[in-house]
Protein backbone atom coordinates (compact mmCIF):
# COMPACT_ATOMS: atom_id res chain seq x y z
CA UNK A 1 0.00 0.00 0.00
CA UNK A 2 1.08 3.53 -0.66
CA UNK A 3 -0.03 4.80 2.75
CA UNK A 4 -0.13 3.23 6.20
CA UNK A 5 -0.72 -0.53 6.12
CA UNK A 6 -4.27 -1.77 6.05
CA UNK A 7 -5.37 -4.98 7.72
CA UNK A 8 -6.40 -7.78 5.32
CA UNK A 9 -9.82 -7.49 6.91
CA UNK A 10 -10.13 -3.80 5.98
CA UNK A 11 -8.75 -4.44 2.52
CA UNK A 12 -11.44 -7.07 1.92
CA UNK A 13 -13.99 -4.54 3.18
CA UNK A 14 -12.64 -2.01 0.68
CA UNK A 15 -13.02 -4.58 -2.11
CA UNK A 16 -16.58 -5.38 -1.02
CA UNK A 17 -17.39 -1.67 -1.01
CA UNK A 18 -15.91 -1.25 -4.50
CA UNK A 19 -18.04 -4.18 -5.66
CA UNK A 20 -21.21 -2.63 -4.14
CA UNK A 21 -21.64 -5.73 -1.98
CA UNK A 22 -22.19 -3.83 1.24
CA UNK A 23 -25.64 -2.72 2.21
CA UNK A 24 -27.40 -0.62 4.79
CA UNK A 25 -25.56 0.14 8.01
CA UNK A 26 -22.40 -1.66 6.94
CA UNK A 27 -22.12 0.41 3.79
CA UNK A 28 -22.88 3.63 5.67
CA UNK A 29 -20.16 2.78 8.18
CA UNK A 30 -17.56 2.30 5.45
CA UNK A 31 -18.61 5.56 3.82
CA UNK A 32 -18.16 7.39 7.11
CA UNK A 33 -14.70 5.84 7.53
CA UNK A 34 -13.69 6.75 3.97
CA UNK A 35 -14.01 10.41 4.82
CA UNK A 36 -11.45 10.19 7.63
CA UNK A 37 -9.23 7.23 6.67
CA UNK A 38 -7.12 7.96 3.59
CA UNK A 39 -5.63 4.45 3.62
CA UNK A 40 -9.08 2.90 3.33
CA UNK A 41 -10.09 5.38 0.61
CA UNK A 42 -6.88 4.59 -1.27
CA UNK A 43 -7.64 0.87 -1.02
CA UNK A 44 -11.15 1.42 -2.43
CA UNK A 45 -9.73 3.53 -5.27
CA UNK A 46 -7.22 0.79 -6.08
CA UNK A 47 -9.88 -1.90 -6.09
CA UNK A 48 -12.11 0.27 -8.27
CA UNK A 49 -9.26 0.76 -10.73
CA UNK A 50 -8.58 -2.99 -10.77
CA UNK A 51 -12.21 -4.06 -11.18
CA UNK A 52 -12.66 -1.49 -13.96
CA UNK A 53 -10.18 -3.59 -15.96
CA UNK A 54 -12.89 -6.26 -16.12
CA UNK A 55 -14.74 -3.98 -18.55
CA UNK A 56 -12.11 -5.10 -21.08
CA UNK A 57 -14.30 -8.12 -21.73
CA UNK A 58 -17.37 -5.96 -22.43
CA UNK A 59 -17.91 -5.09 -26.10
CA UNK A 60 -18.67 -1.45 -26.93
CA UNK A 61 -22.23 -0.82 -28.12
CA UNK A 62 -22.90 2.36 -30.10
CA UNK A 63 -25.14 4.77 -28.20
CA UNK A 64 -28.30 5.91 -30.00
CA UNK A 65 -28.10 9.56 -31.05
CA UNK A 66 -31.10 10.45 -28.87
CA UNK A 67 -28.97 9.91 -25.75
CA UNK A 68 -26.56 12.66 -26.81
CA UNK A 69 -29.45 15.01 -27.58
CA UNK A 70 -31.07 14.41 -24.19
CA UNK A 71 -27.75 14.77 -22.44
CA UNK A 72 -26.90 18.06 -24.12
CA UNK A 73 -30.39 19.36 -23.47
CA UNK A 74 -30.05 18.48 -19.80
CA UNK A 75 -26.56 19.89 -19.32
CA UNK A 76 -26.38 22.81 -21.69
CA UNK A 77 -29.90 24.09 -22.39
CA UNK A 78 -30.06 27.72 -21.27
CA UNK A 79 -32.47 28.24 -18.36
CA UNK A 80 -35.67 30.04 -19.45
CA UNK A 81 -35.04 33.75 -19.83
CA UNK A 82 -31.28 33.41 -19.80
CA UNK A 83 -29.31 35.59 -22.14
CA UNK A 84 -27.80 33.65 -24.98
CA UNK A 85 -24.09 33.23 -24.65
CA UNK A 86 -22.12 35.38 -27.02
CA UNK A 87 -18.51 35.47 -28.02
CA UNK A 88 -16.05 33.26 -29.78
CA UNK A 89 -15.96 29.51 -29.19
CA UNK A 90 -13.75 29.28 -26.15
CA UNK A 91 -15.59 32.17 -24.48
CA UNK A 92 -18.89 30.41 -25.00
CA UNK A 93 -17.84 27.51 -22.80
CA UNK A 94 -16.97 29.89 -20.04
CA UNK A 95 -20.40 31.50 -20.22
CA UNK A 96 -21.87 28.58 -18.29
CA UNK A 97 -19.65 29.64 -15.42
CA UNK A 98 -20.95 32.20 -12.96
CA UNK A 99 -18.80 35.24 -13.46
CA UNK A 100 -19.50 37.15 -10.31
CA UNK A 101 -17.96 40.40 -11.21
CA UNK A 102 -16.48 42.68 -13.73
CA UNK A 103 -13.31 41.00 -14.56
CA UNK A 104 -10.43 42.52 -16.30
CA UNK A 105 -7.49 40.32 -17.05
CA UNK A 106 -4.87 42.06 -19.05
CA UNK A 107 -1.68 40.44 -20.11
CA UNK A 108 1.31 42.34 -21.35
CA UNK A 109 4.15 40.83 -23.20
CA UNK A 110 7.42 42.58 -23.78
CA UNK A 111 10.27 41.91 -26.09
CA UNK A 112 13.40 41.03 -24.15
CA UNK A 113 15.09 44.27 -23.20
CA UNK A 114 18.66 44.89 -22.23
CA UNK A 115 17.37 46.97 -19.31
CA UNK A 116 15.33 45.88 -16.29
CA UNK A 117 12.05 47.70 -16.96
CA UNK A 118 8.72 46.09 -17.69
CA UNK A 119 7.43 47.23 -21.10
CA UNK A 120 3.99 45.89 -21.99
CA UNK A 121 3.50 44.86 -25.60
CA UNK A 122 0.36 42.73 -25.50
CA UNK A 123 -2.95 42.87 -23.66
CA UNK A 124 -6.09 40.91 -23.20
CA UNK A 125 -9.25 42.03 -21.53
CA UNK A 126 -12.52 40.49 -20.38
CA UNK A 127 -15.31 42.39 -18.71
CA UNK A 128 -18.44 41.12 -16.96
CA UNK A 129 -21.50 42.84 -15.52
CA UNK A 130 -20.41 44.26 -12.14
CA UNK A 131 -16.92 44.83 -10.82
CA UNK A 132 -16.33 42.37 -7.96
CA UNK A 133 -13.03 41.11 -9.29
CA UNK A 134 -10.44 42.92 -11.33
CA UNK A 135 -7.11 41.32 -12.07
CA UNK A 136 -4.25 42.58 -14.20
CA UNK A 137 -1.44 40.32 -15.32
CA UNK A 138 1.69 41.31 -17.17
CA UNK A 139 4.41 39.11 -18.55
CA UNK A 140 8.00 39.81 -19.36
CA UNK A 141 9.35 37.06 -21.67
CA UNK A 142 12.90 38.32 -21.10
CA UNK A 143 12.60 37.63 -17.40
CA UNK A 144 10.06 34.82 -17.82
CA UNK A 145 8.19 36.61 -15.07
CA UNK A 146 4.47 37.10 -14.75
CA UNK A 147 3.28 39.93 -12.51
CA UNK A 148 -0.31 39.72 -11.34
CA UNK A 149 -2.06 42.62 -9.70
CA UNK A 150 -5.42 42.12 -8.02
CA UNK A 151 -6.96 45.57 -8.27
CA UNK A 152 -10.39 44.76 -6.84
CA UNK A 153 -12.21 41.85 -5.26
CA UNK A 154 -10.92 38.58 -3.87
CA UNK A 155 -11.81 34.93 -3.31
CA UNK A 156 -14.96 33.75 -1.50
CA UNK A 157 -14.55 33.26 2.29
CA UNK A 158 -12.24 30.35 3.12
CA UNK A 159 -11.05 29.98 -0.49
CA UNK A 160 -8.04 31.16 -2.48
CA UNK A 161 -7.65 32.38 -6.04
CA UNK A 162 -5.56 30.26 -8.39
CA UNK A 163 -4.30 31.34 -11.79
CA UNK A 164 -4.23 28.91 -14.73
CA UNK A 165 -2.80 28.95 -18.23
CA UNK A 166 -4.53 27.16 -21.08
CA UNK A 167 -2.59 26.37 -24.24
CA UNK A 168 -4.52 24.86 -27.15
CA UNK A 169 -6.36 21.73 -26.13
CA UNK A 170 -3.92 20.76 -23.38
CA UNK A 171 -4.99 20.50 -19.75
CA UNK A 172 -4.87 23.73 -17.72
CA UNK A 173 -1.51 24.40 -16.09
CA UNK A 174 -1.42 26.04 -12.67
CA UNK A 175 0.61 29.24 -12.59
CA UNK A 176 0.19 29.74 -8.85
CA UNK A 177 -1.97 31.18 -6.11
CA UNK A 178 -2.92 34.85 -5.93
CA UNK A 179 -2.74 35.24 -2.19
CA UNK A 180 -1.81 38.90 -2.01
CA UNK A 181 -2.71 41.93 -4.07
CA UNK A 182 0.49 41.71 -6.05
CA UNK A 183 1.98 38.35 -6.99
CA UNK A 184 5.03 37.51 -9.04
CA UNK A 185 4.94 34.17 -10.82
CA UNK A 186 7.21 32.34 -13.19
CA UNK A 187 5.74 31.07 -16.43
CA UNK A 188 6.68 27.38 -16.90
CA UNK A 189 9.40 27.16 -19.59
CA UNK A 190 7.25 24.95 -21.83
CA UNK A 191 4.61 27.68 -21.98
CA UNK A 192 7.01 30.54 -22.74
CA UNK A 193 7.16 29.90 -26.52
CA UNK A 194 3.35 30.02 -26.73
CA UNK A 195 2.86 32.88 -24.25
CA UNK A 196 1.11 34.96 -26.93
CA UNK A 197 -1.47 32.21 -27.55
CA UNK A 198 -2.39 31.46 -23.96
CA UNK A 199 -5.68 31.95 -22.22
CA UNK A 200 -5.50 32.81 -18.53
CA UNK A 201 -8.20 31.77 -16.09
CA UNK A 202 -8.77 32.37 -12.38
CA UNK A 203 -10.61 29.81 -10.25
CA UNK A 204 -11.51 29.71 -6.57
CA UNK A 205 -9.91 26.77 -4.74
CA UNK A 206 -9.47 25.37 -1.22
CA UNK A 207 -6.64 26.86 0.89
CA UNK A 208 -3.31 25.71 -0.49
CA UNK A 209 -4.72 25.49 -3.99
CA UNK A 210 -6.39 22.76 -6.02
CA UNK A 211 -5.61 19.33 -4.52
CA UNK A 212 -5.77 17.67 -7.95
CA UNK A 213 -3.52 19.99 -9.95
CA UNK A 214 -6.53 20.97 -12.04
CA UNK A 215 -9.26 23.53 -11.39
CA UNK A 216 -11.80 22.11 -8.93
CA UNK A 217 -13.74 25.24 -7.97
CA UNK A 218 -15.65 27.77 -10.02
CA UNK A 219 -13.81 29.58 -12.78
CA UNK A 220 -14.39 33.23 -11.93
CA UNK A 221 -12.72 34.83 -14.93
CA UNK A 222 -10.77 34.07 -18.06
CA UNK A 223 -9.24 35.97 -20.94
CA UNK A 224 -7.08 35.23 -23.97
CA UNK A 225 -3.80 36.96 -24.60
CA UNK A 226 -3.77 39.57 -27.36
CA UNK A 227 -1.15 41.94 -28.72
CA UNK A 228 -1.52 45.58 -27.73
CA UNK B 1 -1.03 11.05 -27.53
CA UNK B 2 -2.42 7.63 -26.56
CA UNK B 3 -6.21 7.25 -26.27
CA UNK B 4 -5.76 7.08 -22.49
CA UNK B 5 -3.77 10.35 -22.46
CA UNK B 6 -6.37 12.01 -24.65
CA UNK B 7 -9.21 10.88 -22.39
CA UNK B 8 -7.31 12.21 -19.37
CA UNK B 9 -6.66 15.58 -21.06
CA UNK B 10 -10.32 15.87 -22.07
CA UNK B 11 -11.52 15.17 -18.52
CA UNK B 12 -9.10 17.81 -17.29
CA UNK B 13 -10.84 20.42 -19.42
CA UNK B 14 -14.37 19.68 -18.19
CA UNK B 15 -14.15 21.69 -14.93
CA UNK B 16 -13.66 24.77 -17.11
CA UNK B 17 -16.95 24.09 -18.87
CA UNK B 18 -15.36 22.97 -22.13
CA UNK B 19 -18.28 21.53 -24.10
CA UNK B 20 -16.17 20.60 -27.11
CA UNK B 21 -13.96 18.47 -24.85
CA UNK B 22 -17.10 16.90 -23.41
CA UNK B 23 -18.40 16.06 -26.89
CA UNK B 24 -15.10 14.48 -27.87
CA UNK B 25 -14.96 12.50 -24.61
CA UNK B 26 -18.48 11.21 -25.28
CA UNK B 27 -17.50 10.19 -28.83
CA UNK B 28 -14.45 8.32 -27.57
CA UNK B 29 -15.96 6.56 -24.56
CA UNK B 30 -19.77 6.48 -24.99
CA UNK B 31 -20.00 3.08 -26.69
CA UNK B 32 -17.80 1.41 -24.07
CA UNK B 33 -19.76 2.84 -21.15
CA UNK B 34 -23.00 1.95 -22.92
CA UNK B 35 -21.73 -1.63 -23.22
CA UNK B 36 -20.98 -1.69 -19.48
CA UNK B 37 -24.42 -0.31 -18.58
CA UNK B 38 -26.13 -2.81 -20.90
CA UNK B 39 -24.21 -5.69 -19.36
CA UNK B 40 -25.29 -4.68 -15.87
CA UNK B 41 -28.89 -3.70 -16.61
CA UNK B 42 -29.69 -6.02 -19.57
CA UNK B 43 -32.30 -3.55 -20.77
CA UNK B 44 -31.81 -1.04 -23.58
CA UNK B 45 -33.88 1.81 -22.21
CA UNK B 46 -32.49 1.49 -18.70
CA UNK B 47 -28.94 1.37 -20.09
CA UNK B 48 -29.50 4.54 -22.11
CA UNK B 49 -30.75 6.31 -19.00
CA UNK B 50 -27.73 5.07 -17.06
CA UNK B 51 -25.36 6.33 -19.77
CA UNK B 52 -27.01 9.74 -19.63
CA UNK B 53 -26.75 9.87 -15.84
CA UNK B 54 -23.14 8.71 -16.02
CA UNK B 55 -22.11 11.62 -18.24
CA UNK B 56 -24.02 14.12 -16.11
CA UNK B 57 -21.95 12.86 -13.14
CA UNK B 58 -18.74 12.99 -15.18
CA UNK B 59 -19.46 16.58 -16.19
CA UNK B 60 -20.18 17.58 -12.60
CA UNK B 61 -17.43 15.57 -10.89
CA UNK B 62 -14.57 15.99 -13.36
CA UNK B 63 -12.84 18.44 -11.01
CA UNK B 64 -12.43 15.64 -8.51
CA UNK B 65 -10.67 13.34 -10.96
CA UNK B 66 -7.04 13.34 -9.90
CA UNK B 67 -4.93 12.78 -13.00
CA UNK B 68 -2.64 9.84 -12.43
CA UNK B 69 -4.54 8.43 -9.45
CA UNK B 70 -5.90 5.67 -11.63
CA UNK B 71 -6.59 5.34 -15.31
CA UNK B 72 -8.99 7.88 -16.77
CA UNK B 73 -10.92 5.14 -18.56
CA UNK B 74 -11.09 3.19 -15.29
CA UNK B 75 -12.57 6.23 -13.59
CA UNK B 76 -15.27 6.49 -16.28
CA UNK B 77 -16.00 2.75 -16.18
CA UNK B 78 -16.34 2.90 -12.38
CA UNK B 79 -18.87 5.72 -12.55
CA UNK B 80 -20.84 3.98 -15.33
CA UNK B 81 -20.81 0.62 -13.55
CA UNK B 82 -21.81 2.08 -10.17
CA UNK B 83 -24.57 4.15 -11.77
CA UNK B 84 -25.93 1.07 -13.53
CA UNK B 85 -25.68 -1.06 -10.36
CA UNK B 86 -27.56 1.55 -8.42
CA UNK B 87 -30.34 1.55 -10.98
CA UNK B 88 -30.41 -2.24 -10.98
CA UNK B 89 -30.80 -2.38 -7.21
CA UNK B 90 -33.38 0.42 -7.22
CA UNK B 91 -35.38 -1.44 -9.87
CA UNK B 92 -35.36 -4.57 -7.74
CA UNK B 93 -36.56 -2.64 -4.74
CA UNK B 94 -39.15 -0.87 -6.85
CA UNK B 95 -37.53 2.47 -6.14
CA UNK B 96 -36.85 5.25 -8.57
CA UNK B 97 -33.22 5.85 -7.68
CA UNK B 98 -30.68 6.26 -4.92
CA UNK B 99 -27.29 7.78 -4.36
CA UNK B 100 -24.61 5.86 -6.24
CA UNK B 101 -21.16 5.36 -4.82
CA UNK B 102 -18.76 7.51 -6.77
CA UNK B 103 -15.41 6.64 -8.18
CA UNK B 104 -12.98 7.65 -5.47
CA UNK B 105 -9.85 9.63 -6.18
CA UNK B 106 -6.86 7.98 -4.52
CA UNK B 107 -5.84 10.50 -1.87
CA UNK B 108 -2.36 11.95 -1.95
CA UNK B 109 -0.88 9.35 -4.27
CA UNK B 110 2.80 9.76 -5.15
CA UNK B 111 3.92 9.08 -8.73
CA UNK B 112 5.52 5.81 -7.54
CA UNK B 113 2.28 4.74 -5.86
CA UNK B 114 0.33 5.62 -8.99
CA UNK B 115 2.62 3.57 -11.22
CA UNK B 116 2.42 0.70 -8.76
CA UNK B 117 -1.38 0.93 -8.53
CA UNK B 118 -1.71 0.98 -12.31
CA UNK B 119 0.43 -2.07 -12.90
CA UNK B 120 -1.33 -3.79 -10.00
CA UNK B 121 -4.74 -3.03 -11.53
CA UNK B 122 -3.62 -4.36 -14.89
CA UNK B 123 -2.75 -7.70 -13.28
CA UNK B 124 -6.29 -8.39 -12.09
CA UNK B 125 -7.27 -10.23 -15.26
CA UNK B 126 -4.33 -12.67 -14.96
CA UNK B 127 -4.85 -13.03 -11.23
CA UNK B 128 -8.53 -13.84 -11.66
CA UNK B 129 -7.48 -16.78 -13.81
CA UNK B 130 -5.52 -18.15 -10.86
CA UNK B 131 -8.72 -18.41 -8.84
CA UNK B 132 -11.00 -21.42 -8.82
CA UNK B 133 -13.28 -20.97 -11.91
CA UNK B 134 -16.37 -20.75 -9.73
CA UNK B 135 -14.83 -18.00 -7.64
CA UNK B 136 -13.66 -16.15 -10.72
CA UNK B 137 -17.19 -16.26 -12.15
CA UNK B 138 -18.55 -14.96 -8.86
CA UNK B 139 -16.24 -11.91 -8.80
CA UNK B 140 -17.00 -11.09 -12.44
CA UNK B 141 -20.72 -11.69 -11.85
CA UNK B 142 -20.72 -9.31 -8.91
CA UNK B 143 -18.87 -6.58 -10.83
CA UNK B 144 -20.46 -6.83 -14.28
CA UNK B 145 -23.84 -8.40 -13.57
CA UNK B 146 -24.49 -6.73 -10.24
CA UNK B 147 -24.94 -9.94 -8.27
CA UNK B 148 -25.39 -9.48 -4.53
CA UNK B 149 -24.35 -11.88 -1.76
CA UNK B 150 -28.01 -12.98 -1.64
CA UNK B 151 -27.92 -13.77 -5.38
CA UNK B 152 -24.71 -15.78 -5.01
CA UNK B 153 -26.12 -17.66 -2.02
CA UNK B 154 -29.28 -18.54 -3.92
CA UNK B 155 -27.41 -19.68 -7.03
CA UNK B 156 -25.12 -21.92 -5.04
CA UNK B 157 -27.62 -23.08 -2.51
CA UNK B 158 -25.32 -21.94 0.28
CA UNK B 159 -25.92 -19.86 3.39
CA UNK B 160 -25.21 -16.18 2.83
CA UNK B 161 -22.48 -16.01 5.44
CA UNK B 162 -20.66 -18.96 3.90
CA UNK B 163 -20.76 -17.29 0.50
CA UNK B 164 -19.44 -14.09 2.00
CA UNK B 165 -16.58 -15.89 3.71
CA UNK B 166 -15.36 -17.59 0.56
CA UNK B 167 -15.76 -14.52 -1.63
CA UNK B 168 -13.74 -12.47 0.84
CA UNK B 169 -11.07 -15.17 0.80
CA UNK B 170 -11.03 -14.98 -3.02
CA UNK B 171 -10.62 -11.21 -2.84
CA UNK B 172 -7.69 -11.57 -0.45
CA UNK B 173 -6.06 -14.13 -2.73
CA UNK B 174 -6.63 -11.77 -5.67
CA UNK B 175 -4.97 -8.97 -3.73
CA UNK B 176 -1.94 -11.11 -2.91
CA UNK B 177 -1.54 -12.07 -6.55
CA UNK B 178 -1.93 -8.48 -7.79
CA UNK B 179 0.63 -7.21 -5.29
CA UNK B 180 3.25 -9.79 -6.36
Amino acid sequence: MSTEPLTPEDDALAAEYALSLLEGAERAEVEARLAREPALAAAVARWQAAFAELAEEVAPVPVPERVRRRLEARLFAPPPGARTAAGPGWLRWLSGVAVSGAVVVALFLVAPLPGLRFAPAFTAELQAEDSALDILASYDPGRGELRVERRAGGPPAGRVLQLWALAGDAAPVSLGLLESEATRLVLPPELAPVAGELTLAVSEEPPGGSPTGLPTGQVLAAAPVQPL
Amino acid sequence: MTPEDEIEALIARLPLGDRAAFGRLYDLTGAKLHGVCLRVLKDGTAAEDAVQETYVKVWNAAGRFAPGAGSAMGWLVTIARNTAIDRLRARRRGEVGTEAAEALPAPGATPEAVAEARSEAARIVLCLDELDPGHRAAVVGVYLDGLSYADLAERRGMPLNTVRTWLRRSLQRLKECMAR
